[in-house]
């Protein structure tokens, strides 16, 4: 009992030694300090929670958001280009406030001919120019693509005054409107549509000169109510053309006239398919909702091509009607095949849907609509059963999402190859697309304000989504290729980024317009971190279930960042605050390694240091409790004597104080160490992650440590562990299998590695 | 004239956003002084679409770049025409490189050149008019790695060469 007390009291007796020390050596007052530690929560960063989104990460108890139905009649002039539509908003003021205006966004603004937008990029003139680039940029008349709006009144015609700032129109409510109170009004515009391949854009047309002929892609081709809530008040930042969109929920029931030789679909239900389908069309279609494994054609490519070669001077009017959306886009086109296929989600159906012109054959009718049925899956299964009845891919020469209906590339080339590159690349970007309905069409997060909480989530989910569709479709993948060939997802394929010139990185949590490297930003980092969190930090379980838990918190919802950190949080038991801080917010990067590796061996302690201790504790060698000594190799008290004989042999007094202590059975099972390694491993880079590294002993095994990230919360350099081993370690190695990002793999191995440059490895293989 | 570019780059993550496809060119040409080997290594990445696209403007319709397609022909066409917009002068004196390989890496492909018995470079010179033939908006950036320090530079049509000194 005294000797156990002893053992207890020297530690104390260490530090308060230390402390004097440190006192006595210091000469002048040193300066105080802010909190800098890289574990401190993140209270200062997130706004405070409130009646309206709670401490949790959950819609509070005063949660509002606004609604905002439209009515709308539109009609397509096919020969001039140009879309003319009348709508009636209907707004709901849900918000405790009073209102005195509304905000309406008109987006195509950004095309109008005195457009602000090309006056905000920088570059420079070249001194040899292409013919076609100088007469797009000074010789032609600019575009005008902007609304025309040729009324905005209420529902008895009387006009309401209002104002246009560039791509946001201020509307002056007759009355204030309080809280419960809904306020309709009416605005009456025609604008040029857009050649999207030739000027660019989420929307507008495609022009085939062989066919005369266009498809429609539309979208942002309404004035549309901006989102009024409890963070940013009005959301009126303008559209200057790269920061995306922020949108109320609401019903449409939208009319549109097209040329009656026009296959049309877009958000909603189709609500008088009977009048615009053709019979044959009808039958199509009701084979297609019973039909799961292959998709069913409803206007074949021969149909297509004949449709093609000649111009209806008729009309049809499609009628559409969707609930609980935040936006509307509809596709149109004589040139385009359509097919369906139906995929169970939870215990609905749901319609998965294609839409593509003859040149996108045969790429699309392999894969567009199994690709929209696995995405459904993945994603469903991740956050939701999807909750609307389909989901449509259309073919056009860029990638853009809407509820129910989303525009992709890919087509072969015109010598009908199929390179892996486009493939791949039409199958991700339809994944990609389509999973735009979870993140933001329903968990409707600000994508003006913060582009990676739609963008970095749903590239994480495609992430998954892609394997599961190489899984399900292993005759999609390319001979040689084992598993979907991912280039967002995987830790180490950040690295790249986060190792370049600081100059050019911005934090995941800047507004979007002003980052460079908008494209990692956005999308690679965040869905990278997403990823680390879920296979190294959190583990699939933990993961799963808060980025479920977050996804039904939020659906239907506008979540914030700050919903999204605490949720993870709330839902898991890990604290995250260190992780969040570090990759979102700032534009640290992972850099681990080891540093030293010391190997000793436990003796009995000589007697000088004996006597040495004894003293400096005030007490005699003979009253010293028994201790033993490690003693490092290489050092002045090693001998090679010592590595021959075993742990009990060099050190008598453990040997007694076993014998002591542990009766012979138990001594049986007891197992002393041989060998004491005291490892201190380093952290240059500023980033925190957890510590993971693999001991490969003498005898061939390996066993693998994952030291959790609080191992760096007293010490943001360096950190030592102790292993006691009975067998030999013959190398330590820091992050195998490359989970944390680390820009710098020369230092994570001890003995050190020396790494083959990229060129030499190449140079070797060939 | 110090460039800063405002416009959407991807400094050295080589994907095309899937999404809102906008219309941005730009290669990256490692190129490392390795002291030991007295050697100049080279790795030159390029969009697999765009270097076809000059390939085919310049030369002949048909070429394709994939892999497993056409390896050997192709490569003397990018050779060529490497050795024509890539030009590397060490202590004044243009240097010959010799090509080792190109792989290919999702969208892109890498191209290696080595240089032999270089001398210690005191002053080094690059010239890249990579693909400002074919694209307007091309931009090539290059990084030097001598001595432990990295050094990154954007190279535009208007100013197609950069000097340095060590």
């Amino acid at each position: 009992m005294k000797k156990l007390f002893a053992i207890l009291l020297m530690p104390v007796f260490f530090i308060s030694l230390n402390v004097n020390a440190q006192e006595e050596s210091g000469s002048e007052p040193k300066k105080g300090h802010y909190n800098t530690n890289k574990f401190r929560q993140l209270y200062d960063e997130f706004a405070t929670p409130n009646m309206f989104r709670t401490g949790s990460g959950a819609p509070g108890p005063e949660y509002y958001q606004q609604q905002a139905d439209y009515k709308m009649d539109l009609r397509l002039d096919d020969e001039k280009a140009r879309l003319y539509g009348f709508e009636t908003i209907t707004y709901h003021n849900n918000s405790p406030d009073e209102l005195k205006y509304l905000w309406v966004q008109l987006d195509q603004n950004m095309r109008a001919k005195d457009s602000k937008t090309p006056l905000i990029s920088s570059g420079s003139v070249s001194s040899l120019q292409r013919t076609s680039s100088f007469v797009g940029n000074y010789v032609k008349e600019r575009f005008d693509g902007g609304f025309n709006i040729e009324q905005v009144t209420d529902t008895n015609g009387d006009p309401l005054p209002h104002i246009i700032n560039q791509t946001m129109m201020r509307i002056e409510l007759p009355k204030t409107m309080n809280t419960g109170d809904t306020f309709s009004f009416q605005i009456k515009w025609w604008y040029n549509i857009n050649d999207h391949v030739k000027d660019g854009g989420r929307s507008g047309y495609e022009y085939f000169p062989e066919s005369d002929n266009r498809i429609y892609v539309m979208a942002q081709f309404y004035p549309r109510m901006a989102v009024y809530n409890d963070v940013e008040g009005w959301q009126n930042s303008q559209f200057w053309g790269r920061d995306e969109f922020a949108l109320p929920f609401g019903n449409f029931e939208v009319n549109i006239t097209v040329p009656a030789d026009h296959v049309l679909d877009g958000t909603g239900r189709l609500t008088n398919r009977e009048e615009v389908y053709s019979r044959d069309m009808m039958k199509r279609y009701n084979k297609a909702l019973k039909t799961y494994d292959e998709p069913v054609l409803i206007v074949t490519q021969e149909e297509a091509e004949k449709a093609a070669l000649t111009k209806s001077t008729n009309t049809k009017t499609w009628r559409l009607y969707a609930e609980n959306v935040r936006d509307f886009g509809w596709a149109t086109s004589r040139m385009l095949i359509q097919d369906m296929m139906a995929v169970k989600i939870g215990n609905k159906d749901v319609m998965a849907v294609s839409m593509y012109p003859p040149v996108a054959n045969p790429l699309w009718e392999d894969w567009s609509t199994k690709a929209v049925a696995s995405t459904l899956e993945t994603y469903s299964r991740m956050t939701f059963d999807y909750p609307y009845h389909k989901a449509i891919s259309v073919n056009a020469p860029m990638g853009m999402e809407y509820p129910m209906i989303c525009y992709n590339f890919g087509r072969p080339r015109p010598d009908g190859t199929i390179p892996d590159r486009t493939k791949y690349g039409m199958i991700g970007v339809i994944i990609h697309e389509v999973g735009h309905n979870f993140f933001p069409m329903i968990v409707n997060s600000d994508e003006r304000q913060w582009t990676w909480m739609d963008e970095g989530l749903n590239t994480f989910v495609q992430y998954l989504a892609q394997q599961d569709f190489g899984q399900t479709y292993p005759e999609a993948l390319s001979p040689g290729d084992k598993e979907f060939p991912s280039r967002r997802g995987p830790a180490k394929k950040i690295v790249p980024y986060m190792s370049g010139n600081q100059s050019y990185i911005a934090p995941i949590m800047s507004k979007g317009l002003n980052t460079y490297q908008f494209g990692n930003n956005a999308y690679g980092k965040p869905a990278t971190g997403l990823n680390i969190l879920r296979e190294t930090i959190m583990g699939r379980e933990l993961f799963d279930y808060a980025f479920k838990e977050y996804a039904q918190r939020w659906m239907f919802k506008h979540p914030t960042p700050e919903d999204f950190f605490r949720t993870m949080e709330d839902a898991s038991a890990v604290d995250l605050d260190w992780f969040w801080r570090g990759w979102f917010y700032s534009t640290d990067f992972t850099d681990i390694g080891v540093k030293e590796v010391k190997k000793m061996y436990v003796i009995d302690a000589p007697k000088e240091v004996i006597a040495e201790r004894a003293e400096s504790f005030g007490v005699k060698p003979e009253d010293f409790p028994p201790v033993v000594y490690l003693v490092e190799e290489g050092s002045d008290e090693f001998t090679e004597e010592i590595k021959n004989r075993t742990t009990l042999e060099n050190a008598p007094t453990l040997n007694e104080y076993l014998m002591d202590n542990f009766t012979e059975e138990e001594r049986a099972n007891l197992k002393t160490p041989k060998y004491i390694y005291s490892i201190t491993f380093d952290k240059p880079g500023g980033l925190v992650m957890p510590l993971i590294a693999e001991y490969t002993y003498e005898d061939g095994t390996k066993e693998r440590v994952q030291y959790p990230a609080e191992i760096w919360r007293f010490n943001d350099n360096e950190v030592n562990k102790t292993i006691a081993s009975d067998k030999k370690i013959i190398s330590i190695e820091v992050d195998p299998d490359e989970e944390t990002a680390d820009i710098d793999t020369s230092n994570n191995s001890w003995p050190k590695k020396i790494e083959q440059s990229k060129f030499d490895q190449f140079k070797s293989k060939n | 004239m110090v460039l800063r570019v405002v416009l959407l780059i991807t400094f050295l993550l080589f994907t095309k956003i899937n999404e809102f496809k906008h219309e941005f060119y730009f290669s990256l040409t490692e190129i490392e002084y390795v002291k030991e080997k007295k050697a100049i290594q080279i790795i030159s990445k390029v969009f697999t679409d765009d270097l076809e696209t000059m390939l085919r403007k310049r030369l002949n319709e048909n070429i394709v770049l994939d892999f497993g397609k056409d390896e050997k022909g192709v490569n003397q066409y990018i050779v060529n025409y490497y050795r024509d917009k890539l030009v590397i002068a060490i202590n004044d004196e243009k240097m010959e490189y010799s090509f080792i390989g190109k792989e290919y890496e999702e969208d892109s492909v890498l191209i290696y050149f080595e240089i032999n018995d270089v001398p210690e470079p005191t002053t080094m010179e690059i010239t890249n008019q990579i693909l400002f033939d074919t694209f307007d908006a091309q931009q090539n950036i290059i990084k030097i790695k001598h001595n432990k320090e990295i050094k990154n530079y954007i190279l535009v049509p208007e100013r197609t060469s950069q000097f340095l000194d060590f």
